[in-house]
């Protein structure tokens, strides 16, 4: 049923988003003001986002959330070129398929305070490996997910095809085989790019020697009981997910303009 | 994972079709553990810091291995922690789920709810929420409270996307036969809408389950003296490298079981009632 409405009309979900917002101030008027006007630990939406404005023009933030986004990236890569390769893997290997389904669904169970320790105990103090590591885990199980439903998106008629007009193996994967994973892979590039700063995030709540990145601002902005400013750093690492999210859409509309409607249906299998 | 068949079969039979993937699995984990093995073998790391698995072997069932002494007083020890993760991460499933099955069954029932919030839920889900936890702890303090929320947060959203989709998964034949019949909207939503979301509810839980064992020790990492989260952090302190690749593997060890007894669950309860999964993943999501 839900499949089949038309569209949701923008003006209910502008309502929807002033609903929201409008409770929040609410919350934090009447629950979490201190009698002398001063805001507890949850801000006015008002005042986060003004906080926001103002961190925007402070370089200090910038270089931050840059060197989250730096680790957060290299994460990402890793994750993508190790599903890359376990793809290659199964291509050659087809009966490797159920291996590579089971080391994302482990990948994906790693606990982060179990992983942490061990990467920061292993790397040098300043180091922001377990960054790089807790991103890579959160991408690689949908990578993974992704690579796989890519592989098997080939049907046997469009196979037949290729070896009817004398076309080798090489060619299929060429010809066929690729171009057909496309949309699975994009989906699941998509889906791993917020998962991505989330990782690199959470990491720097472990990391040793490190004292620069939105993770560090949200740790220390704690200890200084700066609620506005906690929420500011959330209402920010937010944005740039979302912004990775839609440059990787953007990028893949670009690339390849006939996957944008099918690329839903696949992140909806992807879940 | 294996693909069932959709004739009727009993549970037992649907439990033995399953022997492959278990098979895989422990093909899985031993690779990995052969791994972690071999990389400490061949690497010239630090044996005092860099625990192998069987150091881990040692620390749980051989005896003055590691202090203390006794093998069975390291085990003892470890009991309780497990328990106290164990309670984190239940209560913040429940609370979860209970969230997501009401925010499903809100979304799905009225037209306006799901144009004015879906499009919110569908941006929140893309926010890392877990790397908030600090706001949350500001806002809800230590205690079960925040551990609840914390959990609750990753497991919300699967299943708010999944049920979604379950619950507009039913045929309209079906719905059909059901208004034929006159019967009303809550008639529809128990008797066709909420058992077709059953899968579903599967489908979100996977992900939800391991989730919530991470969260909760993240919480406990992060804010709270105890539970295996903590324990992670102060025998790091206490340069006690035994118990903390112990716990690392422990922790590993809950997340995979709670993954994999949603897995039994599903294959107990799906038994022969359902089309096969490879069915029910490609049908698009609540979008």
């Amino acid at each position: 049923m839900m499949r089949r409405q038309p569209p949701a009309p923008a003006l209910l979900g502008a309502g929807g988003l002033v609903v929201i917002l409008v409770l929040w101030h609410l919350v934090a008027t009447f629950g979490f003001t201190r009698p002398n006007g001063s805001y507890g630990a949850v801000p006015p939406p008002l005042a986060a986002l003004g906080r926001v404005g103002a961190d925007l023009v402070d370089p200090a933030y910038w270089s931050g959330i840059g060197a989250t986004a730096g680790a957060a990236l290299t994460g990402y890569l890793l994750a993508v070129a190790a599903a890359l390769v376990l793809g290659v893997l199964v291509l050659l290997a087809p009966p490797l398929e159920s291996f590579a389904n089971q080391l994302g669904v482990v990948a994906a169970c790693i606990p982060i305070a179990a992983i942490s320790p061990i990467v920061v105990l292993l790397s040098p103090t300043g180091s922001r490996a377990v960054s790089v590591v807790l991103a890579l885990l959160a991408v690689e199980f949908p990578m993974i997910i992704g690579v796989l439903l890519g592989l098997r998106a080939t049907s046997p008629a469009q196979l037949d095809l290729v070896h009817a007009y004398g076309g080798g193996t090489l060619t299929a994967i060429r010809k066929v085989r690729l171009i057909a994973a496309i949309p699975a892979l994009l989906s699941a590039l998509k889906i791993g790019a917020p998962a991505a700063f989330l990782g690199a995030m959470t990491g720097e709540f472990f990391a040793v020697g490190v004292d620069s990145g939105a993770g560090r601002l949200l740790i220390s902005q704690q200890y200084a009981g700066d609620y506005v400013g906690m929420w500011a750093i959330a209402i920010l690492a937010s944005a740039v997910s979302a912004l990775g999210y839609g440059a990787i859409a953007l990028l893949a509309r670009w690339l390849a303009p006939w996957t944008a409607h099918t690329a839903g249906q696949t992140a909806g299998a992807l879940r | 994972m294996s693909a069932g068949t959709p004739e009727r079969r009993s549970a037992g039979a649907r439990l033995r079709a399953s022997a492959p993937a278990l098979i895989t699995t422990v093909v899985t984990l031993a690779v990995l553990l052969a791994g972690w093995q071999l990389a400490i073998s061949v690497t010239n790391v630090n044996a005092y810091l860099t625990k192998s698995p069987v150091d881990v072997w040692n620390y749980l069932f051989v005896d003055g291995t590691f202090s203390p002494e006794s093998a069975a007083e390291r085990r003892a020890a470890l009991v309780p922690m497990i328990g106290v993760t164990v309670y984190h991460a239940g209560i913040g499933l429940v609370f979860g789920v209970s969230l997501g099955l009401v925010g499903s069954v809100l979304l799905s029932v009225s037209r306006t709810l799901r144009a004015m919030f879906l499009p919110i839920a569908l941006v929140l889900q893309t926010v890392p929420l877990i790397a908030m936890a600090p706001v949350i702890y500001a806002v809800f303090g230590a205690g079960v409270v925040t551990a609840a929320v914390i959990a609750g947060v990753v497991t919300f959203f699967p299943l708010l996307m999944n049920l979604g989709a379950g619950l507009s998964a039913a045929s309209p034949e079906t719905v059909d036969l059901v208004h034929a019949y006159g019967g009303g909207r809550a008639k529809l939503l128990v008797i066709v809408q909420l058992p077709a979301a059953l899968p579903y509810l599967f489908a979100g839980l996977k992900i939800a389950a391991p989730a919530v064992i991470s969260a909760a020790t993240l919480y406990e990492f992060l804010f709270s003296f105890e539970g295996l989260g903590a324990n992670l952090l102060t025998s790091r302190s206490y340069s006690d490298y035994g118990l903390l690749w112990t716990l690392v593997v422990v922790t590993i060890a809950l997340a995979l079981v709670a993954y994999g007894l949603v897995v039994l669950l599903e294959r107990l309860v799906l038994a022969g009632r359902y089309p096969p999964e490879s069915a029910l993943a490609r049908r698009g999501g609540l979008r």
